[in-house]
């Protein structure tokens, strides 16, 4: 029993740590899939409340996804979505972010089951970051992720990732 | 009497997937069958859907059986059995519906001949003739459902000669029976058809030529020409326009349709219009046909989807006629090879209410 309160304890100082630091971002994630055979692509989003943090200054920003919250609309292809790319471990992106006049960009690095690699992805903002939004194709072959395939159906190297996110 | 012909109309092929999938990004039926209007043989994917979105949902695994029947790739076969217990008025029947044999035959890459040779029940309307294996006699209880050459080129673009079902408005069968209720139509069912099929990301054109198949009545041979327009506008969104202009001997038409196929949450709600104009050619009689059709499924679980349906049918003198339907059921996928579906409906035409329910098994071996 101890124990169990503790870890409510840690929990809730985490989260009132977070909040008293910086702020959070929820909103969607959508991802879409073509594969070799014309007829079939596939919708995929993001079902979890909290998206991402970033710091007071919105200087860095850092979006941790629980793989479990991946939904293609089929649960076996949900598992091989698991199974094959992402792991049991969070996509994890943690990035800088960057104005040169107009243009914005989120820079740094995105983790996928442990394997690191260093993306800049083009972002829109509105009112001082309030709402960010980006739209950026992602290179699985970067991310050294073997394309899956299924029954002769192969996903190509090219994943669409749409993001919006609202700040809380 | 009326109810039981709509209701024996129900009995027609397996209603448990496909317009449905529209939702998970499935737009083309081409992505799950050897086909570009859906139903009969499934790709190897198709299969593996089939099994991931049943009870029993797992990995597709072929047989070293199934491979060498297949001869390697080039060659796919299956059997499709129904059986029915229908329960109209307090009186039940149980029978076996159309057995149907289904074949593949891949002629080069993009080259392949389908076939479906279906035996009908003795006693039942055979599809695409109107008339019963028994009034037919001989040996018309085995019927070409199916005789089609599809060839793809350039990707996108498909050609299909033979005979099949015309592309036309949603393919939801129980609707069709409804709006070819008392058979004032005098249309085909299978007509012989030379078909262009386009298949883009986010449009799909059918535009169809047809002629009599040749086994129908005489009132029912059929030619003219049909459209059909698929555009995703949005990811969960899909509109469509059919057309047809048909001539028999007796009766010349026109038909124009609507249909929308959307994802609300967990729901796909599929609604249709059409409007049939038809003149009876030697008394120079003109009158219309219109019906809707709405249907909601929850799609909560993969395996077991309930849904509501209502349909309405409303045809001009002198065949003036009110019908209403309304009704629900659910279907059940125990495995990629087994299902069962079952409908309860009410059709209401002016003070009378038909009760009908329905159950079927579906059988499927490949």
């Amino acid at each position: 029993m101890k124990t169990i309160l503790w870890f409510a304890g840690f929990a809730l100082f985490s989260q009132t740590t977070i909040a008293a630091t910086g702020v959070t971002y929820s909103g969607a994630i959508d991802f879409q899939v073509k594969t070799n055979v014309r007829a079939i692509k596939f919708d995929g989003e993001i079902q979890q409340s909290q998206i991402a943090t970033a710091d007071k200054e919105l200087k860095n920003i850092q979006i941790k996804l629980d793989s479990q919250s991946f939904k293609t609309g089929v649960e076996l292809r949900d598992e091989h979505l698991r199974e094959q790319i992402l792991g049991n471990s969070p996509l994890e992106f943690t990035a800088e972010l960057k104005c040169i006049e107009e243009n914005c960009f989120a820079e740094g690095i995105i983790k996928i089951n442990g394997i690191e690699t260093v993306q800049k992805i083009p972002v829109q903002h509105k009112k001082d970051f309030q709402s960010i939004t980006a739209e950026f194709p992602l290179s699985l072959e970067e991310l050294k992720i073997t394309t899956p395939s299924y029954l002769g159906v192969k996903v190509q190297d090219q994943v669409l990732v749409k993001l919006r996110l609202e700040r809380n | 009497m009326k109810a039981l012909f709509l209701l024996l109309g129900l009995l027609t092929t397996n209603t448990f997937a496909h317009e449905r999938l529209s939702g998970k990004g499935y737009f083309s039926c081409l992505a799950c069958h050897t086909q570009s209007t859906g139903s009969g043989l499934l790709t190897d994917y198709g299969k593996g859907i089939a099994r991931a979105m049943s009870l029993r949902s797992g990995e597709y695994k072929e047989g070293s059986l199934k491979k060498s029947l297949r001869v390697h790739g080039k060659l796919d076969h299956a059997v499709q059995v129904r059986v029915a217990h229908i329960d109209h008025s307090r009186k039940d029947r149980i029978f076996p519906m159309q057995t149907d044999y289904l074949m593949a035959m891949k002629v080069t890459d993009s080259t392949q001949g389908v076939i479906t040779i279906a035996r009908a029940d003795p006693k039942s309307k055979i599809r695409g003739s109107e008339q019963t294996a028994e009034e037919l006699g001989g040996l018309s209880e085995y019927f070409v459902r199916k005789a089609l050459v599809q060839t793809i080129f350039n990707d996108n673009w498909l050609v299909e000669i033979g005979r099949d079902e015309l592309a036309f408005g949603l393919k939801w069968e129980d609707h069709t029976l409804l709006v070819r209720s008392e058979n004032k139509q005098k249309l085909t069912d299978l007509p012989t058809q030379a078909r262009l099929v386009y298949e883009g990301e986010v449009h799909r054109h059918f535009l169809t030529a047809f002629l009599p198949n040749g086994q129908e009545s005489e009132s029912n041979r059929e030619r003219g020409f049909s459209t059909k327009h698929e555009w995703q506008i949005l990811e969960p969104l899909i509109i469509g326009l059919s057309t047809l202009i048909g001539s028999t001997e007796e009766i010349e038409r026109k038909v124009g349709a609507l249909h929308l196929k959307t994802n609300i949450g967990p729901f796909t709600l599929l609604g249709q219009m059409m409007r049939n104009r038809r003149e009876v050619k030697d008394k120079g009689l003109k009158f219309n046909q219109d019906t809707r059709l709405v249907r909601l499924h929850l799609n909560t679980l993969e395996w077991f989807t309930p849904h509501l349906t209502h349909e309405w049918l409303e045809r001009e003198r002198p065949f003036v006629n009110k019908v209403r339907s309304r009704g629900f059921g659910a279907s059940l996928k125990l495995t990629e090879s087994i299902s069962f579906q079952s409908d309860f409906k009410q059709l209401i035409t002016g003070s009378r209410k038909d009760n009908l329910i329905l159950t079927q098994i579906y059988i499927n071996l490949f």
